[in-house]
């Protein structure tokens, strides 16, 4: 009883030092950190593994594609091109080539490295690279609005911005700017546990925080139109936390 | 060292509400009630068809009052009186039966009427045993073999009750899952009698009587998110509701059936907002950022609200006077939502999980909170997840939404004895959202 | 709690002042919190404790709540001979019997009526005392000298409800017996102070009226403990009705609480 509640005690005091240096380390961007010496009994951490997938691993422009990550005795986890994120977790991108999402993995007890390649199917006549140039009428091509506009997730029962949520919306906001003929729906979804009464009034917080930060960024309030879900209308219906993290989100569409 | 930490730590965490502590009682003491099988007076096949239906559903509603020990079938005696001149009292009052009371009588079909007497006789008062007659006359139909059923039921329950009326006539609102869509429908107390009331071709949410029964408030998704929709079931059609910008919800009537109280966010942030039935001098009686959502009025007084606010993280329970004063929090942590006051104002219903959040074990389980001590008491264990309470007029029933393995669309609508006892499910899967009417 | 606060603390040092203050609180914060849910995690099988019921409780309900199983804590009886025509024999006042509990009181309703050697309304000292007048509302020609009773052992003592009006209760036994179940369930015998309600009683008169009311409420014999006194009022103040009143006249009570605690 005593060495287990020792043990117990000791794993506590690990996730908490770990959780701080994560919660640390999103903030500031700082790679590593030395360990911490609430962390000195165990000196010989084991390597990190990491795995990462995609789901499909081809699609063709304009789609999306959610990569799906899992570490063990990893404090740092970085992807090429989206660069820190969760030690585990989901995303949802839209690459516009073929492209090889590179993962590491750093941790006390080394550095480890996972790929997926997905393949993008370009169509014949290729459309140009995406910018800030509307070729397909004024609300630009959906392609290229995706690839500007990207949906926005949210922590568990959370409707505050993440670092990376700002990054997005910032991209998002100067698109939008560029492109004054859009108009933009933004849907609030929660995922599928908790209650459906309150999931849809944090739906509406999270769309409303998405909003606005578009609106401090110098999107007009008039263009934005945000409807709630809640756990309605989910795409993604699975008992997953790829499925959860997938449904937390502000999604951004073309309001036609 | 770690030990002791861990209970200093714990105590205050983990206990800061004591659940409720009672001795046990001795629940012996129900009237025990025989219910006889009644005699059909005409021999055709539907008065046949008549009695089957009437002597399950009048069985079936005393049994599930909670109220009596209803004798069980076989061991009745075997003669079945249908006038009080043909009972034998001593012989239902004697074992096996040992009934105190029997509830006796007949049936038949008189042209296109279904006729029914029924009796209620105290076995015990030989002098006068007789506690009531009541005759019955409808037209003949499986739904009124059932109807009078109910409404006898209830005469038994109000003449043994000691003051509680019957539920055998109320009705169950409920949201019906059709693929992505849900509508909301109609059923009897028990189960039975399901049918659609609204066909919106979209996703309607929280269904909520009126306390006069006249008119259905709920939320519909449209081209601006939920907003909040009126039916009138005098009517049988939609009837005006003033809406307004933002995500218009889980409304709930005041017992005086004056007043809606629902969670808007037209001034962008969710909040509780009361208004009258048609809309209108709506005024916000909560201002604290997060969600808030799902009031419910206290039916006894009408002068407080209880609702789920996220103000401080996770959803919890809060009650206020309804002028938005004097806010309480009731619940100490993990995940509470959809609260339903008890008609008699000392209790709400809740669904809690009581370790919510990554990695936690928790279900989602339906409690029951005194409100003057934040004493609770769990009703449901290890059965799936749990929600959407709803007490019944009597105080002494709670429907409930319950999904065996957690998926959405497995939901069907249950229902249980306020001491969690007497559990059964009312539907199949695909039912969500029950709201127990008020009379 | 220490160990939480250290992990922050160091982080501080090896970040020096390179960390602005709102990171390290955040940091504390995050790391309080996910420490808890850890915490909690890892606590609670520790304890034994199943994981669906935390610090839950047998399915029993506080007295107030109007549940089926809030049944009276004991078996009442009335006594009620069944047969009220009989003229029964006067029964012997001041019997030298033991105090009357309320097994002898069913025996003695269940045995022929020509028996009744307890009356009721024997001012018996420890329990029972039924300070009953001899019914002057008794209307009907019958004996007026035994009152119909229900009695209910509680945790606490007994309580005893008497009609005052032999005929009626005689022909509405079954509404006496809801009527004394109802208060019972009511009386809150958490609520008197044990030392100074010990051993006394009150007893409280009222009278139900033709829709079923408790009116006209009042103690007729204060115990000396005012507690005692406050709980009996109580377990009648708060029923609102008792159901119908079959009687087509109010019917007039008389509830003794007797505490006695073992």
């Amino acid at each position: 009883m005593i060495s287990k509640q020792t043990l117990t005690w000791k794993s506590i005091v690990l996730s908490a030092a770990a959780f701080a240096a994560i919660a640390v380390t999103g903030c500031h961007k700082k790679s590593t950190l030395p360990p911490s010496s609430a962390m000195a009994p165990d000196t010989t951490m084991p390597a990190p593994t990491a795995s990462i997938s995609a789901d499909p691993l081809a699609i063709d422009i304009g789609q999306s594609v959610v990569l799906n990550w899992r570490t063990t005795n990893a404090t740092s986890v970085s992807i090429d091109g989206i660069g820190q994120v969760p030690i585990n977790g989901t995303q949802t991108v839209s690459p516009a080539n073929s492209t090889n999402f590179h993962l590491v993995a750093k941790g006390d007890g080394g550095v480890t490295e996972a790929n997926v390649r997905v393949t993008v199917r370009v169509p014949e006549v290729p459309t140009a690279p995406v910018g800030n140039v509307s070729n397909d009428g004024p609300m630009g091509s959906e392609a290229a609005f995706h690839q500007n506009v990207q949906d926005i997730f949210f922590g568990y029962d959370s409707f505050d911005l993440s670092p990376e949520a700002k990054t997005s919306v910032s991209m998002a906001a100067s698109y939008l700017t560029s492109h004054p003929a859009i108009k933009l729906l933004i849907g609030g979804y929660c995922d599928d546990r908790g209650s459906a009464e309150y999931n849809i009034t944090l739906g509406e917080n999270r769309a409303n925080s998405a909003k606005t930060a578009l609106v401090e960024a110098g999107v007009a309030p008039g263009r934005i139109r945000v409807v709630s879900y809640g756990k309605e209308r989910q795409f993604c219906t699975d008992e997953t936390d790829a499925c959860w993290q997938q449904n937390r989100r502000a999604q951004f569409s073309l309001d036609r | 060292m770690a030990a002791l930490t861990l209970c200093l730590l714990g105590s205050p965490l983990l206990h800061a509400q004591d659940p409720i502590h009672l001795e046990a009682t001795n629940s012996a003491d129900r009237i025990r009630l025989a219910v006889a099988n009644f005699k059909p007076q005409t021999g055709d096949a539907n008065t046949g068809a008549y009695k089957q239906t009437f002597d399950t559903t009048l069985f079936s509603d005393l049994t599930s009052a909670g109220l009596f020990d209803v004798v069980s079938k076989d061991m009745l005696p075997q003669s079945t009186p249908g006038f009080p001149a043909e009972i034998n009292l001593t012989q239902w009052s004697a074992a096996p039966s040992s009934a105190a009371m029997v509830a006796f009588g007949n049936l038949s079909t008189q042209g296109n009427h279904l006729v029914v007497s029924g009796f209620l006789d105290d076995t015990k008062n030989t002098q006068f045993p007789q506690v009531f007659a009541k005759q019955y006359n409808e037209e003949a139909s499986e739904d009124n073999a059932r109807q009078i059923a109910h409404r006898f039921a209830d005469e038994i329950i109000f003449r043994l009750g000691g003051g509680v009326s019957g539920i055998a006539e109320t009705k169950i609102y409920y949201v019906k899952i059709l693929g992505p869509n849900k509508e909301i429908y109609e059923m009897d107390y028990d189960g039975a009698n399901q049918h659609a009331i609204t066909h919106l071709g979209t996703v309607s949410l929280s269904p909520r009587v009126s306390p006069d029964n006249s008119r259905i408030a709920f939320s519909t998704l449209g081209r601006d998110g939920f907003q909040l929709k009126m039916f009138s079931l005098l009517l049988n059609r939609p009837v005006n509701f003033n809406s307004a910008g933002g995500t218009n919800l889980s409304p709930a009537w005041s017992p005086s059936g004056q007043q809606l109280a629902f969670s808007s966010s037209r001034t962008g942030d969710p909040e509780i907002w009361i208004s009258d039935p048609e809309g209108n001098i709506a005024h916000k009686i909560t201002a604290f950022r997060g969600p808030d959502v799902s009031p419910t009025w206290n039916p006894k007084t009408g002068a407080q609200i209880a609702w789920i606010s996220g103000r401080s993280g996770l959803p919890q329970l809060y009650i206020m006077d309804a002028d938005g004063s004097g806010i309480t929090r009731l619940t100490d942590g993990g995940y509470a939502t959809s609260p339903s006051w008890s008609p008699n104002g000392q209790f709400i219903t809740f669904a809690w999980d009581r370790k919510y959040g990554p990695g936690a074990p928790g279900g989602q389980d339906i409690y029951i909170m005194e409100i003057a001590s934040k004493k609770w008491i769990q009703l449901t264990h290890d059965g799936g997840r749990c929600d959407f309470p709803s007490w019944s007029p009597d105080g002494r029933h709670i429907v409930y939404a319950n999904s065996p393995d957690g998926k959405a669309d497995h939901t069907r609508i249950m229902s249980m004895l306020a001491d969690g006892t007497q559990k059964k499910a009312l539907t199949g899967s695909g039912a969500d959202m029950p709201n127990w009417s008020w009379k | 709690m220490s160990a939480y606060a250290s992990s922050p603390d160091e982080q501080n040092d090896h970040f020096g002042s390179g960390v602005g203050g709102s990171v390290l609180l955040h940091a504390v914060v995050f790391a309080g919190i996910i420490g808890w849910a850890i915490f909690n995690h890892l606590h609670n099988p520790s304890l034994g404790e199943t994981s669906s019921q935390v610090g839950s409780i047998q399915a029993s309900m506080v007295s107030a709540i109007p549940l089926p199983t809030k049944a009276p804590p004991v078996k009442d009886q009335v006594l009620t001979p069944d047969d009220v025509s009989k003229a029964a024999a006067p029964p012997p006042k001041e019997a030298a019997l033991p105090p009357p509990k309320e097994t002898d009181v069913l025996i003695k309703a269940k045995t022929p009526p020509a028996t009744k050697t307890a009356p009721v309304p024997t001012p018996a000292p420890p329990k029972h005392a039924q300070p009953t007048p001899d019914t002057p509302k008794a209307n009907s020609g019958e004996q007026a000298t035994q009152l119909p009773q229900s009695v209910s052992q509680t945790t606490n003592g007994t309580a005893t409800l008497t009609v005052q009006n032999r005929a009626l209760g005689l022909r509405y036994a079954y509404y006496i017996r809801i009527v004394s179940s109802r208060i019972t369930q009511n009386y809150n015998q958490e609520f008197p102070d044990p030392r100074a309600s010990q051993d006394k009683s009150v007893t409280v008169l009222f009278d139900i009226d033709r829709s079923g009311t408790p009116t006209n409420l009042r103690i007729e014999a204060a115990s000396g403990s005012p507690t005692l006194d406050s709980a009996g009022k109580r377990a009648i103040q708060e029923v609102d009705n008792f159901g119908p009143n079959p009687a087509a006249e109010s019917i007039p009570i008389a509830f003794k609480f007797d505490y006695h605690h073992p």
